[in-house]
């Protein structure tokens, strides 16, 4: 086998060296009845050329060549080809957790980085080294909320990412907290009206999304001095960072905590993941965070240098009142978002997201001028677009379907009550021609 | 064992390295009181071809692809942690599952009302299980066999290598990795960190130190199938060096690392006053 | 000093913050032209959902970047540059060619929500990981969920629980295929 170093020649010496005779040997403590007598039933072995053959194959049965306007919280965005250059080095790829500090300054360097860029985009005051995703994300920051207001309750926007709801949902599900719904009103943003009735003094956090998973900017301004005023913590998920190139950030906007999903910073979709999450929040909330935090320091020589810090929090120091039961971040994809930041830096950032706001718009115009399509929800929108068709989903599908388009997500298949739905997204990828043709064929549905 | 006790969580082997030989009794006494076997499989390094946790009674398991399966930690994430399960708790799996339908064709099975819901947003990370997909697929049976026998000699050839130097509190054989402490050398004050530190400077990251809890001073090492004889020599005569140092210099040690880019770092100043984000000069 | 045969001391170049390396004008990004109309930005998303400029985001080239990465690199230990002997953390070799794979255009790029006839490939790469994951650990069913051990670990202990318990509790989504 190739990736084994040591031949049999070599394996049979080293055996001699500790008094065996054959790796049987070895092997002795493992009783015979719980021994597998037999050969795993595999397939054998490929060569690497094989391998590479293979999965072309798996490539090649996936659809190609289609012109896709999905969205929904993993983003198509151009990512500079220096990202993969970078992130491929071993010493990136290949190294452990940091907690040997003196030998992981780059990565804990690089966190650091992460954490104060997550800080600027946010307009938070701190940020941790990372989560797995925006869902585990989304949940720990309701976990946190509950743990710094004490209450048992928090309200969630119905208009929050779906795959963002469930896996909160299962999360908080045998801990004492409740996560009720609010409702959408006619714009696609939260329904006030509904968010009246349903606070209460137990409400530790209102959650939203924004810009929400129909694309559309929440009142966050509102939303912050509406939560205070009852006691509750105002929550931000973001599933689309570049975003916050233009948009006001949460942190302004009073947010007390915000998380979200850096997928849009330079990581690839590959089908849902690995992608990475984040968490930032005040200062005073710190010893609630959970996960990874990175801090600086100094060494014996005075010299600057980066370490894991605050690990009181964790579960690997004090297992029963840790913050959270996670072990570690999702570091090579932090790094990838900081490379991508700092490649955009000041100017890019900005040019990117307005970009995708004017691909967005120009869309939006065109769809107003198809008579089979209706709106769903004016008002300010970052990327995406919700439509009504006159006909069925699925008639429409078919015809989709065969010019190679996936026009976008059919929302029926979260909520029922927009059936026949289309969520659509927009970005600095998508040339006029592309969304022209997109036009073209829901005008000729 | 008593009735009121939902399952027993192990590691096999042990943290010691050490096969639990009478696992297969351990798993019915749990059975027979009505609880569930739980693995941590996360490093089944020592097993692969050799013996299978669903064939000494286990029920419910998890892997880190990210180690046994070969995918890179990227100093510190993305992994991937799958379940696997008996069929009688099957029902209870996140939802979607992946299933092949009567005519060939691959399809996520939302359909499952036991299910304990979405542990993440879509499928899993997706990316991570290619490569692990890509290993075993590189490997085969005999390959992912011949894994496991050759991570048991190396660990076995540094355990008799060592043997000599450092304590070995426990003699029972081991698998794929062996524990050792620091008995020896801690009547000159040095740690297990001191000795970790001092491995930087032979060009060497440290083994697990401080773990498993069982043991005091806990030197924890692991070389994997993947080191050559010599990287393992070179190992051991560090180790050796070092012990010896521990000796006739200890000072040596407890001012380690010498020649890496930052000295020892001061960890009670990062979390007495937290500097977590560059903030730019005030002019 | 004694035995270093494996290593000999080298130099490594300091690296500032990337932000510390922040000059005016540089930058590392270009877009192609715009084909189609500029709008008002506060007209179309309101006045108060516009922020200016990030001030602290730094102004970089793309050699800058390249070069500062680097050189972070350069401070980390890897498996690819020598021994990893942590036990219970498996740190073997990790495959060049794992990389190219899951890299392959057609899998990296796919959307999760395409409809399922159109990445059939991915979905027999999950059908096919969780089958030899179940061969190999003699067990009968898997999923490829959880992001990591800590995760799988947690996800375990829930069904033991729903399980023992036998209550059941309804999926909260149900999404139509």
């Amino acid at each position: 086998m190739r990736y084994i170093p040591n031949s049999s020649q070599v394996q049979a010496e080293m055996l001699r060296e500790i008094g065996l005779k054959s790796l049987e040997d070895l092997l002795t403590s493992i009783p015979p009845e719980v021994r597998l007598n037999s050969s795993l039933n595999l397939p054998r072995a490929l060569s690497e050329a094989e391998l590479l053959e293979k999965f072309k194959c798996y490539e090649q049965k996936n659809a190609s060549q289609v012109l896709s306007f999905l969205g929904a919280g993993v983003n198509d965005h151009y990512i500079p080809i220096v990202i993969d250059a970078l992130i491929s080095r071993g010493e990136f790829l290949t190294s452990y957790t940091p907690y040997q500090a003196e030998i992981s300054q780059g990565t804990l360097q690089a966190i650091f980085e992460f954490q104060t860029f997550m800080c600027q985009l946010t307009g938070m005051e701190v940020s941790n080294a990372s989560m797995y995703d925006g869902s585990t994300a989304l949940a720990e920051a309701l976990l946190m909320a509950s743990r710094i207001s004490q209450r048992p309750r928090s309200l969630i926007a119905s208009s929050l990412h779906p795959e963002y709801r469930a896996v909160a949902q299962t999360y908080t599900r045998h801990l004492k907290l409740q996560l009720d719904l609010v409702n959408f009103q006619d714009d696609g943003t939260v329904d006030f009206n509904a968010l009246e009735k349903q606070i209460g003094p137990d409400v530790a956090a209102v959650v939203v999304q924004s810009p929400n998973f129909f694309g559309n900017v929440e009142p966050l301004k509102r939303l912050a001095e509406f939560s205070h005023q009852h006691g509750s913590l105002l929550v931000v998920a973001v599933a689309e960072a570049l975003s916050l190139g233009i948009l006001s950030p949460p942190g302004s906007a009073g947010a007390d905590i915000v998380c979200g999903e850096v997928q849009s910073l330079g990581i690839p979709a590959s089908f849902g993941g690995p992608h990475a999450g984040f968490l930032t929040t005040r200062e005073k909330f710190v010893r609630n965070l959970p996960g990874r935090l990175v801090g600086q320091t100094t060494d014996t020589e005075g010299q600057r240098g980066f370490v894991l810090t605050l690990s009181t929090r964790e579960q690997h120091i004090r297992r029963e009142k840790a913050t959270s039961n996670i072990c570690t971040n999702q570091s090579l994809f932090a790094l990838v978002a900081t490379i991508y930041c700092s490649l955009m830096g000041k100017e890019g950032i900005r040019q990117i997201a307005v970009r995708n706001v004017f691909k967005t718009q120009y869309a939006l115009s065109e769809l107003k001028t198809v008579p089979a399509v209706r709106i769903l929800f004016p008002g300010a929108r970052f990327n995406e677009i919700v439509i009504q068709l006159a006909m069925p989903n699925e008639k429409a599908a078919t015809r989709f379907n065969s010019a190679k388009i996936v026009p976008g997500l059919h929302l029926g298949r979260y909520y029922p009550s927009l059936k026949d739905s289309l969520l659509l997204s927009f970005t600095e990828t998508k040339s006029k021609q592309d969304i022209d043709l997109l036009i073209q064929t829901l005008r000729n549905l | 064992m008593t009735e009121d006790v939902a399952a027993l969580m192990l590691t096999n082997p042990n943290t010691l390295g050490i096969f639990e030989t009478q696992i297969a009794q351990i798993s019915q006494i749990v059975h027979q009181r009505g609880g569930l076997v739980y693995l941590d499989g996360a490093n089944l390094n020592a097993l692969m071809g050799l013996a299978r946790p669903g064939d000494f009674g286990v029920d419910v398991m998890h892997l880190n692809l990210h180690k046994t399966f070969s995918t890179p930690h990227g100093g510190g994430g993305p992994g991937a942690g799958p379940v696997a399960v008996k069929k009688i708790i099957e029902p209870f799996l996140p939802y979607p599952t992946v299933e092949k339908d009567a005519e060939g064709k691959y399809f996520f099975n939302y359909h499952r009302p036991q299910s304990i819901g979405k542990v993440k947003a879509f499928y899993g990370n997706f990316g991570t299980l290619v490569r692990a997909l890509c290993y075993i697929l590189a490997n085969g049976a005999t390959g992912l066999r011949e894994a496991s026998c050759v991570a048991i000699l190396n660990a076995n050839y540094i355990k008799q290598n060592l043997l000599e130097v450092y304590d070995l509190p426990y003699h029972e054989p081991v698998l794929h990795e062996v524990v050792f402490s620091n008995k020896k050398q801690s009547k000159n004050h040095v740690t297990v960190m001191d000795i970790a530190k001092r491995l930087m400077d032979y060009g060497f990251h440290p083994p697990t130190v401080a773990f498993p809890l069982i043991v005091a001073g806990a030197l924890m090492i692991e070389p994997t199938e993947t080191e050559s004889k010599e990287e393992l020599d070179l190992f051991v005569e560090a180790m050796k060096s070092i012990a010896e140092e521990a000796e006739s210099n200890p000072d040596l040690l407890l001012r380690a690392p010498h020649t890496t880019r930052v000295r020892r770092l001061d960890e009670v100043q990062a979390a007495r006053h937290p500097i977590l984000r560059w903030k730019p000069r005030t002019p | 000093m004694s035995l270093l045969r494996k290593s000999t001391p080298h130099v490594t170049q300091d690296e500032a913050l990337i932000f510390e390396r922040s000059s005016p004008g540089r930058s590392a990004y270009d877009l192609p032209p715009l084909d189609v109309p500029e709008v008002n930005l506060e007209s179309v998303l309101g006045h108060e959902n516009v922020r200016g400029p990030i001030q602290e985001f730094p102004e970089v080239s793309e050699v800058d970047v390249v070069r500062h990465f680097t050189r972070l690199s350069t401070w980390n230990y890897s498996i690819d540059a020598g021994m990893y002997p942590l036990g219970s953390c498996t740190m073997k070799y990790n495959p060049k060619i794992n990389e190219r794979v899951c890299r392959l255009e057609g899998i990296a790029s796919s959307h999760p929500l395409m409809p399922e006839f159109m990445v059939q490939g991915n979905l027999e790469i999950l059908k096919t990981t969780a089958d030899c994951l179940a061969e190999i650990t003699g067990m009968d069913a898997v999923s490829l969920q959880p992001s990591a051990g800590a995760r799988g670990e947690l996800t375990g202990v829930m069904m033991i629980r729903a399980y023992l318990t036998g209550r059941l509790p309804t999926a909260p989504i149900q999404p139509v295929r």
